[in-house]
């Protein structure tokens, strides 16, 4: 009886919470690869610009990136696990950028002729997780901001900004309780976009 | 995000730390761990009651988290008595009832042993719950009736699934107390016609069960096993029948049906020997005592057919009705009859005795009311005569009132005049005051002295306020005025602004002046008598009679008054003696001819309380000289011409008269007979 159950119910997670990854694998489905894009191109960017690619070459880079990506996806193997995507996708992005950043130098010395150093990458992996982590907190507010009132943001601001309860209650004009209410509601929203947020951006199966 | 402060970042960074922070499973949802981590579901084992086949438990369902009644067979128990224990266990999960013990989870454990859980039992088996009742603050005839009641639910509820019981006890009904009853041990139930019952030789081998006593080859127990059981016949619901009623007898005497040893009842059980409840205990109902007799009967054909019936017949005895195994008389059905109805019988008697004891009263009341009509009746004829009485009285005083309505009209005539008097005065003052002192007429002055004299005080004061240039003449009334009040020393100031025009006053009023002070001592009759002759004499006898009328409205008579109205007569004073002891007057004339009246038609007289008048040698010939006698009640008109007295009201008083033999004519002594003695 409870292992049928239990099948069923994973049955069920299967055909809802496809996540994003999972559709845009399959190379026919061109509304996933758009969504995926739309995701993505704005947190590359943001990765080069933190690893200092010139600008000139930004463009370029996220675009030779998002090509990468697209290929391979199909094919790649991605476990079950949320961090495979990621760590493949770091992979591909310093990649790129190491044999960018060679194959500038490699000019430049052959331009120049001169001896050029390799440019010493930065921690790409420490990048590339705080620049994730930033994308997605900067996704979850959005999705705050639409289902939220603007009180209820508020409180959550005020408590981001370290104020007490009591100041936020007298400051908004709310009882305590309520300032307690509106805060867990929040803080829990927040905790569970961001999850599913991850798991539809990361998750490979 | 940038321009987010760095608190703030890493509060946010904190929050999305949290979201994917290993969650603590127990944490999280600490009975699903709790739940999950268990190895054995029953523990705390606890043995509470130990039986032929099995042991009784107690245990804590971990799952369930409470206490469970376990049965499981004896450690040492044959393999040949798992299947009855698991059928047990079946039998009774197959019973959903509240009045049914409820199995919870049928198994085996880890020994491969099998067992059963069940409802853990609260409060008291049935069977010392009737002991209690047997002593003092057990459950009431009427409560144990209700347990009863619910343990046929329950067996009427496992007859309609095909089980029978076959072990119906005291012992296996356990009692809650909130008014819980469960019907347990179904050890020795079955389904009915099934073929899968365990051989009784099973259950009843010694050397399976361990050394428990069991009742000789019986399955059951005496007294509440029916008697096919005893000798091993077929058994039915009304097997179970026969065990309810047994039951319903132990509720009803709290004693067992039968007593003795166990052959003894078993033999007593086989022949239908049953004491009746009645004869066991006090206070059963004999209706009751019939029902466990119906249902307890030998021959299973003549017990109840079914627990229904059965109920029905109790349900009747507690409804009031009796029940169909009772065939009760006349008066058994009335009394019930009363008890069913109690309220409405009580209510009804209440008001009948209510309208009888009300129609007592009114009874009562009526010919208490008929003696009082009757008392009032003859008060009322006495009033009747009472009030004729009255009325020819009040006749009698209606004559009198109309008399005096005539006297009235009279008197307010006077009034008028009076009235008349006082207008006069008052809107026109007179032009010569001094000459007046009489501004108002002598009549009315000797009428109403004091308030003549008031009043003329007033004008004249008005006049002196008003009137300044002839303030002079006014203030020589003033002294008139006072003379004529008898209070010198004030006029005396008022006669020196024109001593001219009364000398004669002025040099009296002086001389009295000095003589008397009338403030301090009233003026006296001689003294009255002195003025008055002094007025005569300057022949002002006007004024003489008006201080006469003055002092005496406002001294009235005193002694010696005899002399100052003497004196009004001036030079006849001498005439007059008045003897105030016996109230005679004696006027001896002399031969002289006077009047008794002054010139202002005054009757100086009246003055005088005069009883008793004797004339002497007087030329009166008219009685109206004398009429102001008021109090006359002898008159001696020997020295007089009167010949007739006139109208007799002039003198209410007068009783004799004495006259000269031919002074009056027959006519007039007969007139007067009836009134007054004539001498």
């Amino acid at each position: 009886m409870e292992q049928q159950h239990e099948i069923n119910l994973s049955k069920e997670q299967w055909k809802t919470q496809q996540t994003l990854i999972v559709r845009a694998r399959n190379p026919n489905d061109s509304q996933a690869w758009d969504e995926f894009t739309s995701y993505y191109a704005g947190f590359i960017r943001m990765v080069l610009m933190q690893l200092r690619a010139p600008l000139d070459d930004l463009e370029d880079l996220s675009q030779t990136i998002l090509v990468k990506l697209w290929k391979n996806l199909s094919t790649v193997e991605l476990g079950r696990d949320h961090a495979r995507f990621r760590t493949w996708l770091g992979t591909v992005i310093r990649n790129t950028f190491h044999t960018h950043c060679n194959q500038a130098a490699s000019r430049k010395r052959r331009e120049t002729k001169a001896a050029v150093p390799d440019v010493v990458p930065p921690d790409i992996e420490g990048v590339i997780e705080s620049e994730w982590r930033k994308h997605i907190i900067a996704l979850v507010i959005e999705r705050l901001n639409a289902s939220f009132s603007g009180k209820a943001m508020k409180v959550f601001a005020m408590t981001l900004d370290g104020k007490s309860v009591d100041d936020i209650a007298s400051t908004l004009e709310l009882t305590k309780d309520s300032v307690y209410v509106l805060r867990n509601r929040v803080q829990s929203r927040f905790r569970k976009e961001a999850r599913q947020l991850r798991s539809y951006l990361e998750f490979g199966q | 995000m940038t321009e987010e402060s760095r608190d703030r970042t890493q509060a946010l960074n904190n929050l999305f730390e949290e979201a994917f922070e290993e969650i603590d499973p127990v944490a999280e949802s600490p009975l699903y761990s709790q739940l999950c981590s268990f190895q054995e579901r029953y523990g705390h084992a606890e043995l509470i009651a130990v039986g032929g086949m099995k042991r009784i438990l107690k245990v804590l369902d971990r799952y369930g988290n409470r206490y469970v009644a376990m049965a499981r067979l004896h450690e040492d128990a044959s393999d040949l008595l798992f299947d009855p224990l698991i059928r047990e266990a079946r039998l009774t999960a197959l019973l959903e009832h509240p009045n049914v013990i409820s199995v919870h989870d049928v198994g085996v454990d880890k020994k491969g042993q099998p067992y059963f859980t069940m409802d853990l039992k609260v409060g008291d088996g049935l069977d010392v719950v009737l002991q209690k009742s047997l002593g003092d603050g057990g459950y009431p005839l009427a409560d144990r009736l209700e347990i009863f009641l619910k343990v046929c639910d329950a067996i009427t509820y496992a007859h309609s699934r095909d089980v029978i019981h076959l072990d119906l006890k005291p012992a296996n009904i356990q009692v809650g107390h909130y008014g819980e009853v469960l019907v347990c041990d179904w050890g020795l139930g079955k389904m009915i016609g099934s073929t899968d019952e365990i051989d009784d030789d099973v259950l009843l081998n010694p050397d399976l069960l361990s050394g428990m006593t069991v009742y000789g080859k019986v399955k059951g127990t005496p007294g509440y096993m029916a008697p096919e059981q005893i000798r091993g016949g077929t058994r039915d619901k009304r097997t179970d029948i026969y065990a309810l009623g047994a039951l319903l007898y132990a509720v009803l005497t709290c004693r067992p049906p039968l007593t003795g040893d166990t052959d003894t009842m078993l033999q007593a059980a086989v022949t239908g020997d049953v004491t009746p409840p009645t004869k066991r205990g006090r206070g059963v109902p004999e209706s009751l005592s019939a029902v466990v007799m119906k249902a307890m009967a030998l021959e299973p054909a003549d017990r109840y057919a079914s627990v229904s019936d059965l109920i029905a017949d109790v349900r009747a005895f507690l409804g009031g009705f009796s029940p169909v195994a009772h065939e009760s008389g006349l008066s058994t059905e009335l009394m019930l009859f009363y008890r069913r109805n109690r309220v409405s019988c009580n209510l009804a008697a209440a008001f009948v005795a209510m309208v009888v004891v009300v129609t007592a009263l009114f009874v009562e009341r009526l010919s208490a009311k008929r003696e009082q009509a009757e008392t009032l009746a003859a008060r009322l004829r006495v009033e009747k005569q009472e009030t004729e009485t009255l009325a020819e009285g009040l006749r009698a005083e209606k004559e009198e009132t109309e008399t005096l309505a005539a006297r009235l009209r009279v008197e307010k005539e006077d009034s008028e005049a009076l009235l008349r008097e006082v207008g006069r005065l008052v809107t026109a003052l007179p032009s010569d005051l001094v000459a007046a002192g009489d501004q108002f007429s002598n009549s009315f002055f000797h009428q109403r002295p004091l308030v003549s004299y008031e009043l003329t005080m007033r004008s004249v004061n008005e006049v002196i306020r008003a009137e300044p240039e002839r303030a002079d003449e006014a203030r020589a009334q003033l002294a008139y005025l006072y003379f004529l009040s008898a209070e010198f020393s004030r006029a005396k100031p008022y006669f020196a602004i024109n001593p001219e025009r009364m000398r004669g006053l002025v040099r009296v009023n002086e001389m009295l002046a000095e003589s008397f002070d009338p403030d301090l001592h009233k003026t006296s009759a001689t003294q009255l008598a002195g003025i008055i002759e002094k007025a005569q004499s300057m022949n002002r006898k006007a004024l003489a009679g008006k201080i006469l009328s003055y002092d005496y409205a406002s001294l009235g008579y005193r002694e010696g008054y005899g002399l100052a109205v003497s004196a009004m007569f001036g030079d006849h004073a001498h005439c007059f003696t008045y003897e105030a002891e016996t109230r005679t007057l004696t006027i001896d004339a002399g031969g002289e001819s006077f009047s008794l009246r002054t010139k202002d038609e005054q009757y100086p007289l009246r003055f005088l309380p005069i009883k008793r008048l004797i004339l002497v040698d007087t030329l009166i010939s008219d009685c109206s000289d004398i009429a102001s006698l008021k109090m006359l009640e002898m008159a001696d008109l020997r020295g007089s011409q009167i010949s007739s007295m006139g109208d007799l009201e002039m003198f209410p008083q007068l009783r004799t008269l004495i006259v000269r033999p031919d002074q009056l004519s027959q006519e007039e002594r007969s007139r007067l007979r009836p009134q007054v003695r004539i001498e």
